[in-house]
């Protein structure tokens, strides 16, 4: 009660104070009026009477001082002031109070971009309405196995569909895939085509702009084919058209009706462009292996999370147990969406990449509070006389140190705004790189700032400028207006403020020197991925995939004999040096290959080694231009019931054939996982061996870049090829003819994902690119602080010994000399700082193996370099402001006091 | 108004103001010279100690105020009791009873 009372004084008391002072200095002055009245009927004059009542009150303004104090907000008030004084005071001095927040700029944006890219992996919730309501069900042990799995068996899901009683509904989807679609009579086009149950748009509480979603009878097999279309397609193929509703559309070989339309920007899951009913088939036994679904559900209304996930557990017991017997699964289990989502896949902690990726971060904000500490000492000995005049006339210790306190806080604010926006610019760059990338990881993944990185750019800036500014302003507190006044600035406290800078530019040297050695390793080994020699001009290959639906291609045969068809086509273009197919293109990377060498025996399943597999059409090797260095290619003799063949690596060789001979050799492939190792091919025959080149996915975790290589012709084909063709021609063009050669063929089928070998490259390492990049600019940001707090520390270090210098020149001291005397420390410091950084690099620089791609921790190259460029630039900026000091005019400099 | 009169002890100013005004409405001055002769001018209040008091309590809502016209026509500030400032009046004095006899106690049995 008092409390609300003590709230509205205090809105009164701030913003209409110069009424609540007018009201006090009218009360007051009624209450020494009323003195004096009493004083002049005890027979006192008027003058006299009004005298004896100012002494009476003991000064007017005193006793408004201590009334104000009182007041409700006097604390906010103090502040108020605080803050508009040093707002004035970093005006008064631009240079210096914008030199401090680009500093801190510098320093807040690594950590806060750090910060945004953890939080946008770890905490990003589905992009949909109230995310912590939509639970995922899935098979989940956290004791055995980490990783969440989203397949849920047909059967499981309609049983738990009718059976459930905690969610607004079950719905369940698959991500399904590519597709190609095209109206009646259209230029066909790929897209990414998803199938949902009906559902799972109300689940997620989105709404059809026109039309409407499924039905339950739409998963009936025998149901008409409908399909729901995306905003986009809705504008390029029928111009936003309303009556879109009932056309027609041609997807992946089905003639479908349109009947929905989604909303702009909804393209859920992985950027989908259709979606298509899902057929749920309820005889398909789950034994078979398949279909799964990813299966989720709104809560109903006043369920909360421990009541669904009980209520799913005891459904699953039940539905689990009639299989009792075979190999047990981990249980079904109900997480919310978004929690579902990291531990599927596994970043349900930051990753040792990231928690490097933050220490560099934190350590640019490190050099950048010791320059900060710096460029506030060297404004501390300014207003010395300022402070000393303060103090004389009473302000308190801590008031004075309070007040330089908040006029760091102010710039650090200033410096966190700044640093957000660099942190934001940051994130922005990283999600037009992750958008290209359809990883799974970034499926509700958004980078950006809220609150939380808000808050923490805030703290980190608050922090730094305050315990950058604490040891300077106690410093200048601890001075006393006495020694400050007499002593014009020199003193004891010069000897102690230099130790203290001295220790800052250690510290700053060796953590921008350790920085340095992170991002030149990572620098080094963005070389070694993008500066790799390689046989072929990575412009001249033009690649392209295609996807034939099943409908169109019912079996292998079918699809051999379009490729076959289709490569003579390619190779004949005006241009074409080669042309070839394949199942992946070099740089990509599949499942790996469990293999079974010959006469080899191995006990455990998990002891099969794994290895690279690629499917390759004739000319594959001619097209990359790499030649076999022993035995033979692919011909055309390698066909079904011919000799199973395989072409091998070099790497391959090395590993699995040490002994050297290689032609004629056998092994199986397989897949690991079953309890009993089954091959799943005959035994191929080596043939050939080709060189590394073809890093089979550079990308590639365990880098081992064994692989190898076996004939289209020999296996079944699947539906997706790609194709490359090397030519002398501009990309542009020849495109255009291999759309027109393929459309000539099958005019339904649409060119996919046309890129340049280079193109196709840049975008497998992205994410190593992209941490690299990270790890190289945050070094350089250190360096350049670093510089600049040599700079300024060797500068004001001239300037205030510019007497002693006077007097060393007037007595014979030569020019070389006093440059020598005024860089001497900075180079002990430099060096020391550099001894220190190494030590700390090189334990720390294991951490950054998965990015070094073979180059190692202790690179001397890398290390020599670093010391050689700290020593360079370190010792130019050191030396600059030295030079100055043969510019002092002994007599100038005598007499200047 | 004697020379020598010290202030009211530490942390009774607010009660014996309470106390005052329990009588009726008053001004600034009146609170004074009405604690001086309650306390047969024992207690002097400065107006350093005055003026915050009234202002806390005013804040805290134990007081209410309004422009008046004293007995000599000088415009002037009345405050006034509110009811939680009676409650309040309640509680203290009933505290500094209890506390008054303890001490009393304390000091009797030496």
């Amino acid at each position: 009660m008092s409390a609300l009372y003590r709230l509205a004084s205090l809105i009164r008391n701030f913003f209409h104070r110069s009424q609540v002072e007018r009201e006090m200095d009218a009360e007051l002055e009624s209450f020494v009026q009323m003195l004096a009245d009493e004083n002049t009927r005890a027979g006192m004059s008027p003058e006299e009477a009004r005298r004896a009542a100012r002494v009476e009150v003991q000064g007017v303004e005193q006793v408004k001082e201590e009334a104000r104090a009182v007041r409700a907000g006097a604390l906010i008030e103090t502040i108020w002031r605080d803050l508009r004084y040093g707002v004035r005071m970093a005006l008064k001095h631009p240079v210096l109070s914008l030199s401090v927040v680009l500093t801190f700029g510098l320093g807040v944006g690594p950590p806060a971009f750090v910060f945004g890219l953890v939080e946008g992996l770890l905490w990003s919730e589905p992009p949909f309405e109230s995310p912590e309501r939509i639970l995922a069900l899935g098979r989940w042990d956290p004791a055995r196995e980490g990783r969440f799995n989203f397949g849920v068996s047909a059967r499981d899901f309609l049983e738990l569909r009718e059976q459930q009683e905690v969610f607004e509904g079950l719905a369940a989807f698959s991500h399904g895939g590519e597709v190609n679609f095209a109206e009646p009579g259209g230029a066909p086009e790929g897209g990414m085509a998803a199938s949902f149950s009906a559902g799972v748009f109300e689940q997620l509480k989105v709404r059809p702009v026109l039309g409407r979603t499924f039905r339950a009878d739409d998963e009936r097999p025998g149901a008409d084919p409908v399909v729901v279309i995306g905003h986009r397609t809705w504008r390029e193929r029928f111009g936003t058209s309303p009556d879109v509703l009932g056309r027609e559309l041609r997807v992946h070989g089905t003639v479908r009706t349109v009947v929905g339309v989604m909303p702009e920007g909804f393209g859920f899951p992985r950027g989908a462009d259709l979606w298509l009913p899902l057929r749920i088939d309820r005889s398909a036994s789950p034994a078979a292996g398949g279909p799964y679904y990813s299966v989720i559900g709104r809560l109903k209304a006043g369920v909360s999370l421990s009541q669904a996930q009980a209520h799913v557990a005891t459904l699953a017991s039940r539905l689990d147990r009639p299989r009792a017997g075979s190999d047990p699964l981990p249980p079904l289990t109900a997480l919310p969406w978004g929690a579902a989502g990291r531990a599927a896949n596994g970043v349900n902690s930051i990753p040792p990449l990231f928690v490097a990726l933050f220490a560099a971060a934190l350590g640019v904000l490190l050099v950048a509070g010791a320059n900060v500490a710096n460029l506030l000492l060297s404004r501390e000995s300014s207003r010395r006389h300022e402070i000393a005049v303060r103090m004389a006339l009473g302000a308190s210790r801590w008031r004075v140190a309070r007040q330089l306190v908040t006029e760091v806080a102010i710039l650090a604010a200033a410096g966190a705004a700044l640093g957000l926006g660099l942190a934001l610019s940051g994130l922005v760059w990283f999600t037009s790189l992750a958008g290209a990338d359809a990883n799974e990881v970034f499926d509700f993944a958004a980078f950006g700032l809220d609150w939380r990185a808000f808050s923490f750019a805030l703290c980190a800036a608050l922090a730094t400028g305050i315990g950058s500014s604490l040891v300077p302003a106690l410093l200048t507190a601890k001075a006393g207006p006495a020694g400050a006044l007499s002593a014009g600035g020199r003193g004891g406290s010069t000897m102690k403020r230099g130790r203290f800078s001295a220790s800052l530019i250690f510290a700053e040297t060796a953590a921008s020197c350790a920085l340095l050695v992170f991002s030149g390793l990572v620098f080094r080994s963005a070389l070694r991925l993008t500066g790799e020699v390689l046989p072929f001009a990575p412009d001249s290959i033009v690649t392209a995939r295609l996807v034939l639906p099943r409908l169109d291609y019912p079996d292998s045969a079918a699809t051999a004999a379009f490729r076959e068809r289709l490569l003579p086509r390619l190779a004949s273009l005006p241009g074409v040096v080669a042309a070839t197919a394949g199942d992946r293109l070099p740089d990509a990377m599949g499942d790996p290959y469990a293999l079974e060498v010959e006469g080899r025996s191995y006990a455990r399943d998990s002891d099969h080694p794994l290895t690279q597999v690629a499917a390759i059409g004739p000319d594959y090797f001619e097209t990359f231009r790499a030649s076999t260095l022993l035995g033979r290619e692919f011909h055309d003799g390698d066909r079904l019931g011919s000799l199973p063949v395989a072409v091998v690596n070099e790497s391959f060789v090395r590993r699995h054939f040490p002994e050297g001979e290689v032609l004629g050799r056998q092994f199986r492939l397989g897949r690991r996982g079953s309890r009993e190792w089954s091959p799943a091919t005959q035994w191929l025959t080596v043939v050939g061996v080709v060189p590394d080149m073809f890093r089979m996915g550079r990308n590639n975790t365990r880098r081992d870049p064994a692989g190898l290589y076996l004939p289209l012709a020999q296996g079944a084909s699947g539906p997706r090829l790609s194709l490359a063709l090397r030519a002398n021609r501009a990309p542009g063009a020849l495109t255009r003819d291999v759309r027109a050669a393929v459309g000539s063929l099958d005019p339904n089928l649409p060119l996919l994902d046309v890129k340049t070998m280079r193109e196709v490259m840049s975008l497998q390492n992205w994410g190593t690119r992209a941490i690299s990049r990270m790890f190289e600019v945050f070094g350089l940001a250190a360096l350049f602080l670093t510089c600049v707090g040599i700079y300024g520390v060797v500068s004001f270090s001239v300037t205030n010994r510019t007497h002693e210098m006077g007097v060393r020149m007037a007595l014979g001291a030569g020019r070389a000399g006093l440059v020598w005397l005024a860089l001497q420390r900075s180079v002990a410091l430099l060096a020391a700082g550099v001894a220190a950084g190494l030590a700390l690099a090189a334990p720390v620089a294991g951490a950054l193996r998965p990015l070094l791609h073979g180059v190692r921790p202790i690179d001397p190259l890398v290390y020599g370099g670093v010391v050689a460029v700290i020593g360079l630039v370190g010792g130019l900026a050191a030396l600059v402001p030295a030079r100055r000091v043969t510019r002092v005019d002994p007599v100038v400099a005598l007499s200047a006091e | 108004m004697t020379a020598d009169a010290a202030g009211p002890p530490q942390g009774t100013l607010d009660m014996l103001i309470l106390k005052s005004l329990s009588l009726g409405e008053m001004h600034s001055l009146g609170i004074a010279k009405r604690v001086e002769q309650l306390s047969r001018e024992a207690f002097h209040v400065r107006a350093g100690s005055l003026f915050p008091a009234l202002y806390r309590m005013e804040e805290s809502g134990w007081l209410a105020s309004s422009w008046g016209e004293s007995d000599n026509n000088r415009r002037a500030k009345f405050y006034r009791l509110t009811a939680l400032g009676q409650r309040q009046l309640e509680a203290e004095t009933e505290e500094w009873g209890r506390v008054t006899r303890a001490i009393a106690l304390v000091l009797g049995t030496t």
